[in-house]
């Protein structure tokens, strides 16, 4: 009996024992996790912004990342600044090269693949002798560490904002001694920043370490900021503070007014631009539901909501508007009598319904028999300029809303003069006096837009731009002719996204109160849907009332915006607006999604006919294309179905690549071969003659600016020239630095021939690596084959695969989930090779037509690869057909025009 | 004695050798590569008579088949043959007399001349005549053995014209880069690749 009661005892206390230490467990457990650690790497000091945004990490998800390299686990006291680091490395899977070890003397030297390849250094730096972006040592390989772009480089490392002064290994963030030297106290929070010294060994970074040059600024306290943004999940908020996040030299005020917008409350309906956005459309539409000429309750409704995509293109509301406007530009212009006028001197009325018809895939060269567009070049520029400067700033904003072309070339030109003669002294723009107008400004930088490749353009543009932000309100807003209002506000959102600035991030249009899109927000009326011309009376306009003007204007603002934010055409470049094919033929190029920087780069640039005749009897064909600087022209031939003639070419000073087909010796019509279209007839070689800086996502661009088909030189016989339509012939690649990769889809399987539905063709494009090369993808995850045929006709290196359909294509774009050898030939894929004989035969035409007939087995990934040739989600005889043409007639595959595209 | 035996052996392994280079000879012009009597089936492009530079007439050349394996059906084949552009012009193709089967015609025929696929303008601009024949209705209308012809076997005649370039001597060659008889087995397929169908070149000789 006695010992069964100290049994019971015993087990009791066992029992009450476990349960206070599973309390202390859970409460130790609960401490740590208050234990924070911040930790980020930054390039500042190059003008690189953040390489990698602070990130925080609990003490059980540090013990986590490091357990997989075997350390840990570690209590809190144990952590330093070395083991946090060495976490965030694990966990972003950072490449580094080190002395030392990471738990007594580690130090970095250098870290892989952060060098963003372009150099913005701050002034302060240059002018304490530090190197200029042109005069630096430079950086000769994939790692930024020491002595990379000066003698006086590397990386170092504060916590709390104290620069340690011991290896990262030897900094206990919760030692009493060392924390005390922290001038930042954030309880149980460390803030590890990793940040590149460039000259004077911290000075340069605002701090004066003791043993390198004085500071060369007063650096201010940013471990606030850094824990702040790091715990922020509202992505708006981290947009806006991001300018001063990456200012080197920001002030203090400047950060804790940072850290205040971090904290702050939910911001409520001021950042929900989409929902105000989405509001005013319905309310636009609801309102204004029969859109007639006119400026309100016309065009700029229905480019709203066009353009902002609240119906379709070909949606009754804007094919009743259209039916409309046939009827009133026949009026007016019959009125008018001034060769497609529709007023006498403000052809402003032409443009504004030019990009309202754009807008909605209409062509404005034929509306109810007139042409609008034809108006500027009959009228000449007198007319254009007739009402002063809106005249040839709505001239070329609509002539190039779809390269609408002009007889008179000079047009643009003109057009584009007259603005940069209008500039004022100081910079900006004004109908009248010497001050730059918000309203005037922005619309103009809207019109230059598209010629930031000229460098008067460029110079004026940034000169506008920061006349803009000097006189943008502590609210950021503007006033025009005295009164703060909301149209001014939309214009300069327009304009701003037009030249690709966020102008609710961009420091220049961020005042202390807000944004300038914050601003605008100012002005909606909950109520009543719309946006009011002022908040407060004045003029004799009620304020905080909505006005049928600011309402459509600060709507289209907000489509700029939105188009902005998602990565869409500019509000006014509507080359991705479905216009019905003109009948004719038009011209299409395309070029690789990506480029190498590299000087030396070569790629191609693919110019595409969607038709021909070879009856038509053409003998000549010319072309003008745009060649961006810092690209020469290597050699243009012509598609394997081009014949009758010889090529010539010239590319002149201004990147005018002037090419011309014909046989001057036999006067041949000029024929393409095979019947499906588009076919490929020009090939341009194109080569990187310098290093092309990355920074704000480097792109480069080529347009065929005109195309013509000649029969004869008789220029009194309209049937002599076909004028190829070149509105949409515009691509762009992306350039890049190091080897890069992106990932398209050729076709998914579609279930009904021989093609599962789970799979897809896909084609992985990769710069700067040696065509052929031998590559890997996950560890052989995925079989990867080399095509020949696609890296000669891109330029640039070319795989294709058989993926699920449902793989993300976004995986294939990351560099790190591929391993390469350049020594190594990776295997090749030809497609229409059925049987991988090495040529492509009847026997592949009759292997394709067995295939579908199913009197061979389905063919496996690699065969799907090779046997869809026409590049549709299924095996049949087109296939056939398609080996069949390409061996006769030497028509591309169609799965190759699909890469190309 | 011993050696008289010795000399008589030595004169029956004389004529025993002679006999079989006899034998042997003859074989091999039967049966050997492109021989008459050749087991492997072969596509020539036939050598016409010695030219003129100043011929400035169209001429043929004949592309002949030796013969096909019993009993089997190529739906499909194709030819690729190089020549030099800047001396033969390409003008087209001419009939053989090489048939394959077709729907009853209203004439009762039952066989008809295969259309080959020829692209006579991209033939002069990349130097390679590429003719292909397919059959789509799943080997109702492929070539057979049983309907090759006796005597010459003509799948059809490559036409040209001598260019203005050419030079007494030259010597110009049409030659096979590929070509192939295609069976929907593969492995019962002639093909050049595998070289179970040979090809031979001809030659357009230029004389003085």
């Amino acid at each position: 009996m006695k010992n069964t009661g100290k049994r019971l005892l015993a087990a009791v206390l066992a029992v009450v024992m476990l349960a206070s230490l599973s309390f202390v467990a859970f409460a130790a457990q609960g401490d740590d996790d208050e234990f924070k650690v911040v930790v980020s790497m930054e390039g500042l000091t190059l003008g690189q912004g953040l390489y990698f945004e602070p990130q925080v990490y609990t003490l059980s998800e540090i013990n986590a990342l490091l357990e997989t390299e075997g350390y840990g686990p570690l209590d809190r006291s144990e952590v330093t600044a070395g083991l946090a680091t060495l976490a965030f490395f694990i966990d972003h899977n950072i490449d580094y090269t080190m002395t030392g070890n990471w738990t007594d003397t580690a130090y970095v030297s250098s870290i892989k693949n952060v060098d963003k390849g372009y150099l913005d250094i701050p002034s302060v730096i240059t002018e304490n002798g530090g190197p200029s972006n042109d005069e630096n040592d430079g950086n000769n390989d994939e790692y930024l560490g020491e002595f990379d772009y000066d003698s006086m480089s590397g990386w170092m490392i504060t916590v709390n904002d104290f620069m340690i002064n011991v290896g990262c290994a030897g900094w206990y963030l919760e030692n009493e001694e060392q924390k005390a030297l922290c001038p930042s106290d954030l309880g149980n929070t460390y803030v590890v920043r990793w940040q590149f010294t460039l000259h004077g060994y911290g000075a340069d970074l605002g701090v004066d370490t003791g043993w390198g040059m004085p500071s060369f600024f007063e650096g201010a306290k940013k471990a606030e900021l850094y824990a702040a943004y790091a715990n922020c999940s509202d992505a708006a908020k981290k947009a806006q503070v991001m300018p001063v996040m990456e200012n080197l030299t920001a002030t203090q005020d400047e950060v804790d007014a940072a850290v205040a917008i971090l904290t702050a409350g939910d911001t409520g309906d001021k950042a929900d631009y989409k929902t105000t956005l989405n509001e005013t459309m319905a309310q636009l539409a609801a309102t204004v539901t029969e859109p007639s000429f006119g400026t309100g309750a016309g065009e700029w409704t229905v480019l709203s909501l066009a353009r902002g995509n609240y119906y379709d293109t070909g949606d009754k509301y804007f094919e009743d508007y259209y039916s409309r406007i046939e009827e009133t530009v026949k009026e007016k212009a019959a009125s008018v009598n001034l060769n497609g006028a529709l007023h006498k001197v403000k052809s402003t009325e032409n443009s504004r319904l030019i990009m309202a018809l754009s807008a909605i895939g209409k062509d404005p060269t034929k509306v109810g028999g007139v042409d609008l567009v034809g108006a500027y070049s009959a009228n000449g520029f007198s007319w254009i300029k007739k009402q002063g400067l809106n005249g040839p700033v709505f001239a070329l904003i609509a002539l190039d809303t779809y390269n609408y072309k002009t007889s008179d070339a000079t047009i643009r030109q003109q057009c584009v003069d007259y603005i940069l003669q209008a500039e004022l002294a100081n910079g900006g723009w004004a109908l009248s006096g010497t001050t730059a107008d918000p309203d005037m400004t922005a619309m103009a930088l809207q019109a230059l837009a598209d010629y930031a490749d000229n460098s008067d353009v460029k110079d004026a543009a940034e000169r506008g731009f920061a006349a803009l932000s000097s006189i943008q309100k502590d609210n950021g807003g503007y006033a025009s002719w005295g009164s703060v209002n909301s149209e001014s506000i939309a214009q300069v959102i327009v304009a701003c996204t037009a030249w690709g600035i966020d102008p609710s991030t961009d420091s220049r249009f961020v005042k202390s109160g807000g944004s300038a899109v914050d601003a605008l927000l100012e002005f909606y009326v909950p109520d009543g849907k719309g946006f009011a011309h002022v908040l407060e009376t004045t003029g004799g306009y009620a304020g905080g009332e909505v006005n049928a003007m600011a309402t459509d204007q600060a709507c289209y603002a907000l489509v700029a915006y939105d188009r902005f934010v998602n990565n869409k055409n500019a509000l006014y470049d509507m080359s991705d607006v479905t216009h019905p094919e003109p009948a004719g033929i038009s011209a299409s190029i395309s070029l690789p999604a990506e480029i190498s920087n590299k000087k030396g780069t070569t790629f191609n640039a693919i110019v595409s006919v969607s038709d021909w005749d070879n009856e038509a009897g053409w003998k000549l064909v010319d072309a003008t294309l745009s060649i961006p600087k810092n690209v020469t022209v290597t050699g243009v031939t012509m598609g394997s179905r081009v014949s009758g003639g010889n090529v010539m070419y010239n590319l002149d000073e201004n990147g005018k690549l002037r090419i011309v087909y014909f046989d001057a010796e036999n006067n041949s019509t000029i024929e393409v071969s095979g019947s499906s279209f588009p076919a490929e007839f020009f090939i341009v070689g194109l080569e990187l003659t310098d290093d092309i800086s990355v920074k704000n996502k480097g792109e480069i661009t080529v347009s065929v600016d005109e195309m013509n088909l000649k029969k004869s030189s008789d220029e009194s016989d309209d049937s002599a020239v076909t004028v190829v339509n070149t509105a949409t012939a515009k691509a762009t690649s992306d350039v890049v630095k190091g080897v890069s990769f992106t990932a398209k889809c050729l076709y998914v399987g579609d279930g009904v021939d021989l093609i599962p539905t789970d799979k897809m063709a896909i084609a992985i494009f990769a710069t700067e690596l040696e065509n052929g090369a031998q590559i890997s993808y996950k560890n052989g995850a995925v079989k990867l084959h080399y095509s020949r045929l696609l890296s000669e006709k891109l330029g640039v290196c070319t795989y294709v695969a058989m993926v699920p359909a449902d793989t993300d294509l976004g995986e294939f774009a990351n560099a790190a989930n591929y391993t390469y050898d350049e020594t190594e030939t990776a295997d090749a894929l030809n497609f229409g090779d059925t049987n991988s004989d090495g040529v492509v035969n009847a026997q592949d035409a009759l292997n394709a037509a067995n295939a579908w007939l199913r009197k061979t087995d389905a063919p496996d990934d690699e065969g799907i690869l090779r046997t869809n040739v026409t590049g549709d989600g299924r095996i049949n005889t087109s296939d056939a057909l398609g080996i069949v043409e390409n061996f006769v007639n030497g028509d591309d595959f169609g799965v190759v025009a699909k890469a190309a595209a | 004695m011993e050696e008289k035996k010795n000399s008589k052996k030595k004169v029956i392994i004389i004529i025993a050798a002679l006999v079989l280079i006899a034998l042997a000879v003859p074989a091999f012009f039967l049966f050997g590569d492109g021989g008459a009597l050749s087991l492997t089936p072969a596509v020539t492009i036939e050598t016409p008579n010695k030219m003129s530079r100043s011929d400035r007439g169209e001429f043929t050349l004949d592309v002949t088949l030796s013969d096909l394996k019993e009993g089997e059906l190529y739906p499909a084949a194709s030819f690729s043959m190089n020549f030099d552009s800047n001396k033969l012009e390409f003008l087209g193709l001419e009939e053989g007399n090489v048939l394959v089967p077709c729907e009853k015609k209203a004439n009762g025929a039952v066989t008809e001349l295969p259309k080959w696929g020829v692209n006579v303008e991209r033939s002069n601009e990349i130097g390679q005549i590429n003719v292909m024949y397919l059959d789509l209705t799943g080997g109702r209308q492929a070539f057979s053995k049983d309907l090759l012809p006796d005597g010459d076997r003509v799948l059809f005649r490559l036409r040209f014209k001598l260019r203005g370039s050419v030079q007494s001597g030259d010597i110009i060659e049409i030659s096979f880069a590929d070509a192939v008889f295609a069976a929907s087995d593969e492995k019962d397929s002639l093909a050049s690749v595998k070289n179970t169908l040979k090809t031979h070149s001809g030659r357009v000789i230029i004389g003085n």
